[in-house]
């Protein structure tokens, strides 16, 4: 009897997604075990972890391996994302705290499922495999459909969870078949061998062309572009604020990290295939930018206008796929960054603006905010001026930059349509700005106190915006560095 | 007659279509999520027939198969939590009536 | 491959969608239809049926289902890790014994929240 021949196990190479893993176990047994745990208590546990993994993925920078038969890829470009990962849900940890003491939902579980979603995004930064690919994107949906039904008692949280379930599942279900089809005409399902055999010989087949466009379309429903961007504010809307925001941050990232791990193999790019899916991105990203924007004009409710601009959003990101060369992707990474922290910024101003049973939903609910709490004004002015694309902010670089790609590789018409979006949008966003310091409140509202937690969120993305838009050089250069090692 | 590459795929592609029809037409959230099921089935048909039709395919095929069973369980018992307590705030599973967005 | 060669699957798909298609749309239009009082009954003739055949499951019922769904499907990879354990050697049990003991602090999870106990109320 022969033995099989074990593949060499590299778990250094994984050690984030590790450590997250143990982390969230332990938090799970933690929650069983220990009675009337103090929440402080899982929420250190969950930071501790997050930046043990966070440290660990420092480590491994330079790494450039592939690991466990292939279906793991350990480049810079991966542990720069791991990182922003990181970072983005260590913020919604801090900002779920504050909000799970108003609300009171079973924080232990809300936790460990916060965590899992995040080691979700960690593996699909890490997978050369369309099956590591899947599995990543599959524990990312399952467990945001579950956090985003977690406000039992509002009939909102509910509707969108299931609204979220059946438009996931639906997409998952497209991408599997994709799937099927790349792998019925190239026979492997690794991504590398992949690239390599495309640039080898281009497989005409339209089975083939069938299998990417089936796959672009589920990543695309997860990324929420538009035609496929129907369940974004109805989720949006209704999910529990801190995930609002982890979805329309890290899912939303999760979701284009996969599309450069799929759609920009390094050897794919001279393909005559590339240019096939160059048509059908542009069309997307046109199409996402003009209704995202246009969607987002008419919103009353906050937080479905912060969807419709995150969808907007998902129209410039996505230009990067077009344009198609390394300024693109480098662009695409920075701007990634910059969303997160923006994004997340937002969606803790409208927590920290709100109270027990009350929150500011609608825009005209901020009117007077500057006056009552000038604070809480000023940044939500800061993330939204940086969402417009406002100097100095990480907003604007990261637009300049992206557009700059796009007008290298000739897309001029798009680039067009992007200038003009984003000067579209300022009015939406200015809205609000307007609303918070020129009209006066039309009841008296008072928003509870920021707690540590909040307060330290809020300021962390502040920085991040400010940071990235005023010394983006540091975040440039690593970014820059990976890319070229990719 | 013996069974080939074509016949799969063509219960696959009838399979893949029948699911979105379903998913389409149906407005009961559990039919929807049927709908759902035989469309992941067509396409782990359509892996393993690959798989075993096709000269000189790796074995993944096969093992993304089973990862595929493996997370739609996960998903239709997730499913069926949220659509549990989906029933007991409106007290019916039926897409239309459930909606309660202030647009 | 061509696209020729999948000519044939693609006439196939069309020729059954529209049998199947075509067979239903003629029953609807053809056949003939009485939608009398006694016709829409559950039974035509007999006793009217009392309550309805839709029995309130216990949500218990529920709970254990997808307990069971998830423990169930599990054994799809101890199946195919069974097939070749031999051959895996101590390291195929080391990995199937991590793989089990996550499954068991999701086990140990279920249990301590009580939906394993059918009679007693959860926690």
């Amino acid at each position: 009897m022969t033995s099989i021949q074990i593949p060499e196990l590299s778990f250094s190479l994984i050690a984030p997604e590790l450590i997250l893993c143990t982390a969230a176990i332990v938090i799970l047994l933690v929650d069983l075990y220990v009675k009337n745990v103090e929440r402080i208590n899982i929420t250190l546990l969950a930071l501790i972890g997050i930046v043990l993994a966070f440290f660990s993925a420092g480590t491994l920078y330079g790494a450039s391996e592939l690991a466990f038969s292939w279906l793991i890829i350990r480049d810079d470009m991966s542990v720069v994302i791991d990182q922003i990962f990181l970072i983005g849900a260590a913020l919604i940890v801090l900002m779920s705290h504050h909000y799970s003491e108003r609300y009171h939902f079973p924080y232990g579980e809300y936790i460990v499922l916060l965590l899992f979603s995040t080691l979700g995004m960690l593996i699909i930064s890490a997978s050369a495999d369309l099956i590591t690919l899947f599995l990543g994107v599959e524990l990312v949906s399952i467990t945001l459909f579950v956090l985003t039904g977690f406000e039992k008692k509002s009939l909102l949280s509910g509707e969108a969870s299931l609204k979220y379930l059946l438009l996931g599942a639906f997409s998952s279900a497209f991408m599997v078949y994709g799937i099927a089809f790349i792998f019925g005409m190239c026979r492997t399902t690794n991504l590398i061998s992949i690239g390599s055999l495309l640039s080898e010989d281009f497989i005409g087949s339209p089975l083939l062309i069938l299998g990417f466009a089936l796959l672009l379309v589920g990543l695309g429903f997860k990324i929420a572009l538009a035609p496929f961007h129907m369940w974004a504010p109805d989720v949006y809307q209704g999910a529990p604020t801190p995930i609002t925001a982890w979805i329309a941050a890290g899912s939303k990232l999760a979701g284009f990290i996969a599309l450069v791990r799929v759609f920009s193999l390094p050897d794919i790019s001279f393909h005559p295939l590339a240019r096939t899916w160059v048509e059908g991105i542009w069309w997307l990203s046109l199409l996402t930018m003009i209704i995202g924007n246009a969607g987002a004009l008419v919103q009353k409710d906050i937080k479905r206008m912060l969807a419709y601009s995150s969808i907007a959003h998902g129209g410039y990101l996505s230009m990067a796929f077009v344009s198609h060369n390394d300024v693109g992707l480098q662009a695409l990474l920075f701007y990634l960054a910059a969303y997160l922290f923006m994004t997340i910024g937002a969606f803790a101003v409208v927590i920290a603006a709100g109270r027990h049973g009350e929150e500011r939903r609608r825009i005209s609910d901020f009117a007077g905010l500057a006056k009552r709490r000038p604070f809480l004004a000023a940044m939500m002015s800061l993330f939204l001026l940086s969402l417009a694309g406002m100097p100095p902010t990480a907003g604007f670089i990261g637009k300049v930059w992206l557009f700059g790609s796009a007008i290298q590789a000739q897309y001029y018409g798009l680039a067009i349509v992007g200038i003009l979006t984003t000067l579209f949008s300022f009015y939406y966003y200015l809205r609000v700005i307007v609303y918070m310091y020129m009209r006066d409140e039309e009841k008296e509202f008072e928003a509870e106190p920021l707690s540590v937690s909040l307060t330290l969120a809020l300021s962390l993305s502040a920085l991040g915006v400010l940071i990235l838009g005023v010394f983006p050089n540091t975040l440039m250069k690593v970014i820059t560095n990976s890319v070229i090692v990719l | 007659m013996a069974v080939g590459l074509e016949h799969c795929l063509v219960v696959s592609i009838s399979l893949f279509l029948l699911g979105v029809f379903i998913v389409m037409t149906q407005r009961n959230g559990i039919r929807v999520l049927m709908g759902i099921e035989l469309i992941l089935n067509a396409a782990n048909l359509n892996l393993i027939a690959f798989n075993r039709f096709l000269p000189n395919t790796d074995v993944n095929g096969s093992i993304f198969a089973v990862f595929v069973i493996i997370l739609a369980a996960a998903e239709a018992a997730v499913a069926l939590a949220i659509v549990l307590a989906i029933y007991q705030q409106f007290s019916t599973v039926n897409l239309d009536e459930i909606s309660s967005m202030k647009h | 491959m061509l696209l020729l060669d999948y000519f044939p699957i693609f006439i196939m798909a069309s020729l059954a969608m529209a049998f199947a298609g075509g067979t239903v749309l003629a029953s609807f239009w053809v056949g003939p239809r009485q939608d009398k009082s006694e016709k829409l009954d559950t039974y035509e003739c007999g006793m009217p049926p009392i309550g309805t055949p839709h029995e309130r499951f216990n949500v218990k019922f529920f709970l254990v289902a997808m307990v069971f769904v998830i423990f169930d499907i599990e054994i799809v990879f101890l199946f195919l890790w069974a097939v070749i354990f031999r051959r895996l050697g101590w390291f195929g049990l080391a990995e199937m014994g991590i793989f089990l003991m996550i499954l068991v602090f999701a086990l140990l999870y279920v249990w301590e929240k009580g939906v394993l106990e059918w009679a007693s109320k959860a926690k």
